[in-house]
């Protein structure tokens, strides 16, 4: 019995010492994920006052940063990144770097407001994790923490994935995965952080395939107090919120519009935000979308950004 | 799903030690405790049915083995034996009944009462495993319980309550009450079992199973090969999940000094469905053998009456595995298989004489085994398929669109059918994975390849040892939620 003690003891090392070593191995860096690194490094550079946008890729995807920019007359930080690491991950990366006057959009996915979306999806939040390790700081409470450790193998199956590709790519001088990363890829984001390498492609024709159904999940009200606490954060720091409802595609509205209101309801009820927009402002006929009822194309995305500079215009002037 | 995995590894250790460190009479009772906890932490709703369950069958196996009078006996047995199945009946197959009828009759205004009820976990096993102790008592091969916690034990024991094996009384309630003592070898066997086991699942049958889940959802988007590769990985995905969980069974009761019942016998290299039957699922096959067939009269009976006992037999098997009837119609279909086999048997005896095959065993085993393979592939369309017109549809268009085979363009869009990078790269795993477990399988077959590592040398031995973990925590798919077992479903 001892024996087997000692063997499996040996054996538990033997793999946390391997999982170090794959944890610090380094591996390809040219995935979207990646493209958090400049958009953080912008952050961090661009003076006060600055306009920060929050969100997941209906925010990456669906705004022009460049005319918000022009028009407001003051600098802009695209944050949006990806949805599935829900909200409070995304404000956190943002947090520290609020400071007096910024203006920060924050308009997060609908799911957030489903199950407990809004800490994140273990996958996604782990991959994260995988390819930017410092961004563990960003993990706030204690069902992120269990979120991240419950999903240990995405996080390793993401670092040997980025140095299976790095290597394939050393090997094969670069070609072999480049015609998959087009759109989603470190190099697909501009200089303020907005993706812009779906602007010149034709949506693919598998547009609103796959329609969720809110109905069927459970409403999340603890979105609401956190909304309130960055509300309050923000304010302390003398910047202020301005929440606005992602753009979304007309067929899956239709579907969850009951889901929809109930949420605008909710949020009026609950949240102290005092500058918000409502769900059906931002409500687009299914062509202004590119892959998914959140992604905008080019004529989805300037609609949507004048409309967002109209509701900012009118929010600043008062 | 990993977490909760590698918390059930730690804990099934921890038993381990616990185990051997108590006195051999008392091993049993830690494995009640775990058995029980291991059900209340998947299931707990679920408990007190399945204890009223054991104590039916604890009092059920007394009056049956204290009965003299023959008749008395065969009323109670059957009344006992629709007790048994009656959970079984109302939870799992209430709303296929209700359907079925309202189909029939369409002016029927009625639903299922369980629609809204979760199936209990494990319940085909478990009631299965019941009614084999009631059975094995009934026709004299088992003496009555006088402790009823063993009756507990048997019915809940934890590697066997979700997915079986379905193994018999009479051969593990006397290694409960008696297993054998702390063996170095057969332990760290039973875990690597349990380490192949899970590779099976998570690595091969997890990865098959994003494949089949895509093309089975819609397969009217989808023609030709990829229906064909989604069927061929289906049938790969059910055997290495089973086969996986098995493992996994087979491996925790080695760890714990018991020898449970194989159950897969490497069934995809039989030379006909009947062999098939022989080395699929060896359990429930047994178990339908012995308590379904063979009271039927088994094949001592006119031909009419055998065929209806074998129809009957793969019906019921097939209604056993869901309350569908794509799995119905799955159980007529190997039926069918089996009795046309039986028929035949003389005349592709003579045609491979004639064809002079038969003179080429290699050759002849090869066109057998692949003819069988075919037929249990086809059949496993319906058994995976969402219902019975998307099954026709499959079977009826894996000769569409072959001309795309030789178009390179297209080629890699009937394989990459889930468009994004990580279904590519999962897609180009699953061949290797297969051809990789089966030249395993054979090679365990002919050697024992567990010794054979075992006798490498030091540090390959550990660098295989920590590398093949690795492997199963980097490639293995762990879902939200995690990815049940086919069977544990049913």
């Amino acid at each position: 019995m001892e024996r087997l003690i000692k063997k499996i003891l040996f054996l538990t090392c033997i793999i946390f010492g391997l999982i170090i070593i794959i944890m610090i191995i380094p591996g390809d860096e040219s995935g979207y994920i990646f493209s958090d690194i400049e958009k953080i490094e912008r952050l961090h550079n661009l003076p006060s006052p600055k306009i920060i946008l929050v969100g997941g890729s209906n925010i990456a995807m669906g705004v022009d940063s460049e005319i918000l920019e022009k028009k407001m007359k003051i600098p802009v930080v695209n944050m949006g990144l990806h949805a599935g690491l829900g909200i409070r991950f995304l404000f956190e990366r943002v947090r520290t770097n609020i400071k007096q006057g910024d203006i920060v959009i924050i308009s997060p996915e609908y799911e957030n407001f489903f199950n407990d979306f809004y800490n994140g999806f273990g996958p996604i939040i782990g991959g994260t994790i995988a390819a930017l390790p410092r961004h563990v700081q960003y993990i706030s409470n204690n069902k992120q923490v269990y979120l991240l450790i419950s999903n240990m193998n995405f996080i390793l199956n993401a670092r040997v994935f980025n140095l299976a590709l790095f290597l394939i790519k050393r090997i094969t001088n670069n070609n072999v995965f480049l015609s998959y990363e087009a759109v989603y890829s470190r190099n697909s984001i501009n200089k303020w952080g907005d993706v812009v390498s779906h602007l010149k492609k034709n949506s693919p024709s598998l547009v609103l395939k796959d329609i969720p159904d809110f109905s069927v999940r459970i409403n999340n009200y603890e979105i609401y107090n956190y909304l309130n606490e960055i509300n309050d954060y923000i304010t302390s720091k003398g910047g202020f919120l301005y929440f606005s409802f992602p753009s979304f595609a007309e067929t899956v509205f239709k579907k969850n519009k009951k889901s929809i209101e109930a949420i605008f309801d909710c949020f009026r009820d609950k949240v102290k935000i005092n500058h918000y927009d409502s769900p059906d402002m931002f409500i687009y006929k299914d062509q202004l979308f590119f892959d998914n009822y959140y992604h905008l194309n080019r004529k989805g995305r300037n609609k949507r950004t004048k409309m967002l500079l109209k509701n900012l215009q009118t929010i600043v002037k008062k | 799903m990993l977490f909760n995995a590698l918390v059930i590894l730690a804990v099934f250790l921890l038993l381990v030690f616990i185990c051997y460190l108590l006195p051999q009479e008392f091993r049993w009772v830690s494995v009640l405790i775990a058995s029980v906890i291991f059900y209340i932490f998947l299931a707990e709703q679920w408990i007190i049915l399945l204890l009223a369950i054991c104590m039916m069958a604890y009092l059920g196996g007394i009056v049956i083995d204290t009965s003299h009078d023959k008749m008395k006996k065969r009323i109670l047995m059957l009344f006992l034996s629709i007790m048994a199945i009656s959970a079984l009946v109302y939870y799992k197959y209430s709303d296929f009944i209700v359907d079925s009828v309202v189909y029939l009759l369409p002016g029927w205004q009625i639903t299922g009462p369980s629609r809204m009820l979760l199936l209990p976990l494990g319940i085909s096993f478990f009631s299965f495993r019941v009614l084999s102790y009631l059975f094995d008592i009934y026709y004299g091969r088992l003496r009555h319980e006088t402790n009823p916690l063993m009756v507990i034990l048997y019915v809940m024991f934890f590697p066997e309550i979700i997915a079986g094996p379905i193994d018999r009384p009479g051969t593990l309630l006397p290694q409960l009450k008696k297993p054998a003592e702390f063996d170095y070898e057969k332990v760290t066997r039973g875990l690597k079992l349990i380490a192949w086991g899970v590779f099976l699942k998570v690595v091969v049958a997890d990865r098959l199973g994003v494949y089949v889940d895509t093309a089975f959802s819609s397969p009217e988007n989808f023609k030709g090969l990829t229906l064909v590769f989604a069927s061929l990985f289906f049938t790969f995905q059910i055997y290495y999940d089973f086969a996986g969980y098995s493992l996994m069974a087979i491996g925790a009761g080695k760890a714990l000094g018991l020898n449970l019942m194989t159950n897969f016998n490497m069934p995809y290299y039989s030379k006909s469905i009947i062999e098939f039957w022989r080395r699929w699922h060896i359990s429930l096959s047994t178990w339908f053998r012995d308590y379904v067939y063979i009271p039927l009269g088994g094949n001592r009976v006119s031909q009419p009456r055998h065929a209806f006992n074998i129809m009957a037999t793969f019906l019921l098997s097939g209604l056993w595995h869901g309350a569908n009837w794509t799995f119905v119609l799955w159980g007529g279909i190997h039926g069918v298989y089996y009795l046309f086999g039986s028929l035949t048997e003389q005349i592709r005896s003579r045609a491979a004489i004639a064809t002079g095959l038969d003179r080429h065993e290699r050759l002849h085993s090869f066109v057998k085994i692949c003819v069988t393979f075919i037929l249990v592939s086809v059949a496993w369309v319906f058994f995976r398929a969402n219902n019975i017109k998307d099954a026709i549809y499959i079977v009826t268009h894996f000769f569409t669109g072959l001309s795309e085979l030789f178009d390179p363009g297209k080629f890699e869009s009937i394989l990459f059918i889930g468009g994004d990078i990580n279904f590519i790269v999962n897609t180009s795993l699953l061949v290797p994975l297969i051809v990789f477990v089966e030249l395993v399988m054979r090679f365990y077959e002919k050697k024992d390849l567990i010794k054979k590592v075992s006798d490498l040398p030091y540090i390959l031995r550990w660098s295989f040892y920590s590398g093949f973990i690795i492997f199963i925590l980097v490639i293995g798919r762990y879902s939200q939620g995690g990815q049940a077992f086919i069977y544990g479903r049913f």
